[in-house]
């Protein structure tokens, strides 16, 4: 059950009715039931009987529900036997936390990544001239699985390390795993923020739903009007890249970078507007990363909860950078590797984050030469010129890398960036002097009836409502991150006629002009 | 809780509101099947007798001015792609069929006899949708009878985002002249007043052949002419059916199909059967970019024979 589908709406509006119209007491249950529910229908649709056959696709679903169910239950023991012995038993304690986060790790090593290793051994040994029986597993990854593994380390860390108290309550514990609003792609939650909400009593408050209401509504437009008619022009060009060039890649790699924060940035405002719905506060996801003036603050931005994750579980107990210089440039970029890892299985991926450490490496390494050079050429005298500089540089850092993140592969990765240029004289000249037919030359790629992945006459409308989507989004980050507000708030304060009329406007954009193919998030994958 | 449920209520109310207005207001589709409106009004516009080209995209190349020349009717192709399905083609036309026209029927090889092909072409939604767009108040009236209520609000809603896209390409655009056209948006410039493609396909090597799996025809996928010609003739509408061209190669290479097609059609068929399919058998260097579509040269020997061979009928 995916979110931008009938059937999520009519699963929230039955959970969300009943939900209120329950005791307190009782909510918690109610809440877990829906959980156990949607993490269920979610599986059961991912059957396709025409790939595996059923009684295989049993097995494999009960490996994922043991699998999770597993997670929860030692979580569960582990957390309350390391509250007792903290202090009385730490030796022992440290051998139980230390299994506390081997088994989900070793579970998401075996879903997730065994056959990128096994395939990479068997690569290895090719080139060795060895000989190596390559066998691939044919699994269902589990729904969420490396969401809830950061869920459940982070919990007993945390009770090992700041004293959280283990939680009792075996289906508070069970629904801080398993919240169905966020078990699918996070945000990752720690376990002192979200499960004291579940004991509060949460009263029906309009204003509130409304908001969440809101956010989803935003999300949706994210999702639906910008990255799943982006993604059409990216599969296009991703999956055939040899039959593109110059502008054609520059325009396709563009469309990923405004898809996949669509995508992610919807998926996460629809998860924290429902979590609302039902008075609970998810921590926020993004924060206008496009507008960072750095690569290190752009991923202070980008996945909020994820990078936070890491630096609080790995980047700082290996020293963070109170240790020598090298060692913290090793740090960061040892901890950025493990984000392209987490990502997925793929070179494509390690390649990408590692990049993104190396950015930021270099700009601790050039800080000076730079702060030298923007006072040489004068733009320390105009800020507003030097931000926009420096807001344009890190978007070119990032779009340059993120076509590793999206490339099907390394060879399409270099064969996309060094193309890129390709032509581009060409197009210049012909915009220079004016040429319209040459101009319209640009319009028809050789050998193909469709143009960009749409049909040619629905080329042209789709990509004006594409580009008119990002830029109405662009503004609203641009006067959120100048005013320092959120939108809805700034929104509430004008008369009730503005407030409709814009609402009407986003409403109509996501019914009339949204994508209605029901496309994964690409989140989900990770 | 009232309140929520009021402007949830409210919400509705005005995207449906502005769905029927979106609905009312005249506008274009950027949609190549969109053309079958214009092509639709180009039918009703021309004065009987007629005759009417029913097909794919092989015979929009048709010289239908010069055949309509020869033979003294007013030519109206109708063709536009063979994925359409002409049974729910002709279905479409019969309301605006006058006594004295001829309908002249063809249908590639695909679309006759790859099983896979005929059962994609009657499940296909998106031709649906055009044909919804060519008769809204006849298809709307036949899908609220049989309560497909869903079906019908689906295609309603994704005529609406096609207008909707066009109306935001015509305002950024400035093209404010265009804002009340309908159908297809480049109409005008892609194909003549007969529905003729305006431009010749490119020619491209090898010829693409979308990988047809020919099998031995069914009656059940061409009874449906049948039906036609009976419809037709009750209104003194005469009726031709003929086989559309193909490359040697491919036909060398099918022929056993496409021979028990022919016996078959000649057998069962009601109509007049034109030709045989070796009629229109022509060397490559004919065809542009695929072994449906044929170059101007081609286009010129297929047009001049089918309007001999029309000639000798009517």
């Amino acid at each position: 059950m995916q979110f931008n589908s009938i059937g999520f709406f009519v699963f929230l509006t039955t959970v969300a009715v009943i939900y209120y119209a329950l005791k307190h007491k009782w909510r918690w249950l109610w809440l877990l039931i829906a959980s156990f529910f949607f993490f269920g229908y979610f599986c059961y649709s991912t059957y396709n009987p025409e790939k595996i056959q059923l009684d295989r696709y049993i097995y494999n679903i009960i490996g994922v529900i043991a699998s999770i169910v597993s997670v929860i239950i030692i979580d569960y023991f582990f957390g309350i036997y390391i509250e007792k012995n903290r202090k009385a038993n730490p030796g022992k304690t440290k051998i139980v936390l230390v299994i506390g986060i081997i088994y989900p790790l070793f579970l998401l090593l075996l879903f997730k990544y065994f056959n990128f290793l096994n395939q990479t051994v068997g690569q290895i040994a090719q080139f060795l001239n060895l000989q190596y029986p390559v066998h691939m597993l044919n699994f269902i990854i589990p729904l969420g699985i490396s969401y809830y593994t950061f869920h459940s380390i982070s919990y007993l860390v945390d009770i090992y390390r700041n004293g959280q108290k283990a939680e009792r309550h075996f289906g508070i514990f069970s629904l801080y795993i398993l919240f169905f609003a966020k078990i699918v792609s996070g945000p990752i939650e720690r376990p002192n923020t979200l499960i004291p909400q579940f004991y509060k009593e949460h009263q029906f408050n309009y204003g509130q739903i409304m908001d969440g209401i809101k956010l989803m509504a935003w999300g949706f437009f994210q999702k639906l009007v910008i990255a799943d008619r982006a993604a059409m022009v990216v599969n296009e060009v991703f999956n055939r890249p040899q039959d593109y060039w110059g502008i054609y890649l520059i325009i396709g790699s563009l469309c990923f970078v405004f898809q996949v924060y669509c995508d992610f940035s919807g998926y996460s405002d629809i998860a924290i507007g429902v979590a609302q719905i039902f008075g609970i506060k998810l921590t926020i996801n993004f924060k206008r990363p496009y507008l960072s003036t750095s690569v290190a603050e752009l991923w202070r931005r980008w996945h909020i909860t994820l990078i936070s994750w890491l630096r609080d579980y790995v980047y700082i107990p290996m020293g963070g950078n109170r240790v020598a210089r090298w060692r913290w440039q090793y740090n960061v970029f040892v901890t950025f590797i493990l984000s392209g890892i987490w990502h997925g299985a793929n070179w494509t991926y390690i390649t990408w984050a590692g990049l993104n450490g190396f950015f930021i490496l270099l700009s601790i390494w050039t800080a000076t030469v730079r702060e030298k050079f923007v006072t040489a050429i004068g733009l320390t005298r105009t800020p507003r010129l030097h931000t926009i500089v420096k807001i344009s540089w890190t978007f070119i850092l990032f779009w340059l890398s993120s076509i590793f993140f999206r490339a099907n592969t390394m060879t399409d990765a270099f064969y996309i960036i060094s193309h890129l240029l390709t032509g581009l004289d060409d197009l210049f000249k012909t915009l220079l002097t004016m040429n319209y037919d040459m101009l319209k030359s640009f319009l028809v790629v050789p050998n193909k009836n469709t143009f960009l992945g749409y049909s040619k006459p629905a080329f042209l409308p789709e990509i004006i409502t594409l580009a008119m989507a990002i830029l109405v989004m662009e503004v609203i980050h641009i006067i959120q991150e100048v005013k320092n507000e959120r939108m809805r708030d700034m929104i509430a304060r004008k008369p009730w006629y503005i407030q409709w009329a814009l609402y009407y406007g986003l409403l109509s954009a996501i019914v009339f002009l949204g994508v209605y193919s029901n496309q994964q998030f690409l989140y989900f994958v990770y | 809780m009232k309140k929520l449920v009021g402007y949830i209520t409210l919400s509705i109310i005005s995207m449906i509101l502005t769905l029927c207005a979106l609905w009312i207001v005249p506008g274009t589709y950027p949609h190549d099947l969109a053309a079958m409106v214009n092509k639709k009004k180009m039918l009703v516009s021309k004065k009987p007798p007629r005759i009417i080209f029913i097909g794919g995209s092989s015979q929009l190349t048709l010289d239908t001015p010069l055949v309509g020349k020869e033979l003294h009717y007013a030519a109206v192709n109708m063709s536009l792609w063979g994925g359409l399905g002409t049974r729910e083609h002709l279905e479409e036309i019969k309301p605006y069929l006058k006594p004295g026209d001829v309908v002249v029927i063809t249908m590639e090889y695909p679309a006759a006899i790859d099983k896979k092909y005929v059962e994609y072409i009657h499940t296909n939604k998106e031709s649906k949708k055009f044909f919804f767009l060519m008769s809204p108040r006849r298809h709307m009236a036949e899908y609220l009878a049989n309560r497909q209520y869903c079906e019908l609000f689906k295609i309603v809603h994704e005529l609406a985002q096609l207008k909707a896209k066009s109306y935001i390409r015509n305002l950024v655009l400035l093209n404010f002249f265009h804002l009340c056209d309908t159908g297809f948006p480049n109409y005008s410039t892609e194909f003549n007043t007969n529905g003729d493609r305006a431009t010749p396909y490119v020619v491209v090597r090898p010829l693409g052949d979308s990988n047809t799996i020919f099998n031995y025809p069914e009656w059940k996928n061409h009874a449906f002419i049948n039906d036609f010609t009976d419809y037709a003739a009750a209104r003194n509408v005469k009726v031709v059916f003929y086989f559309s061209h193909f490359p040697r190669a491919y036909y060398k290479l099918n022929e056993r199909y496409i021979d028990a097609y022919y016996d078959l059609m000649k057998k069962k068929l009601k109509c007049i059967v034109l030709n045989k399919p070796s009629d229109f058998v022509y060397p490559e260097d004919y065809f542009a970019e695929t072994v449906y579509h044929l170059n101007q040269k081609g286009e010129k020997i297929r047009s001049a024979q089918l309007s001999t061979m029309l000639k000798k009928i009517l």
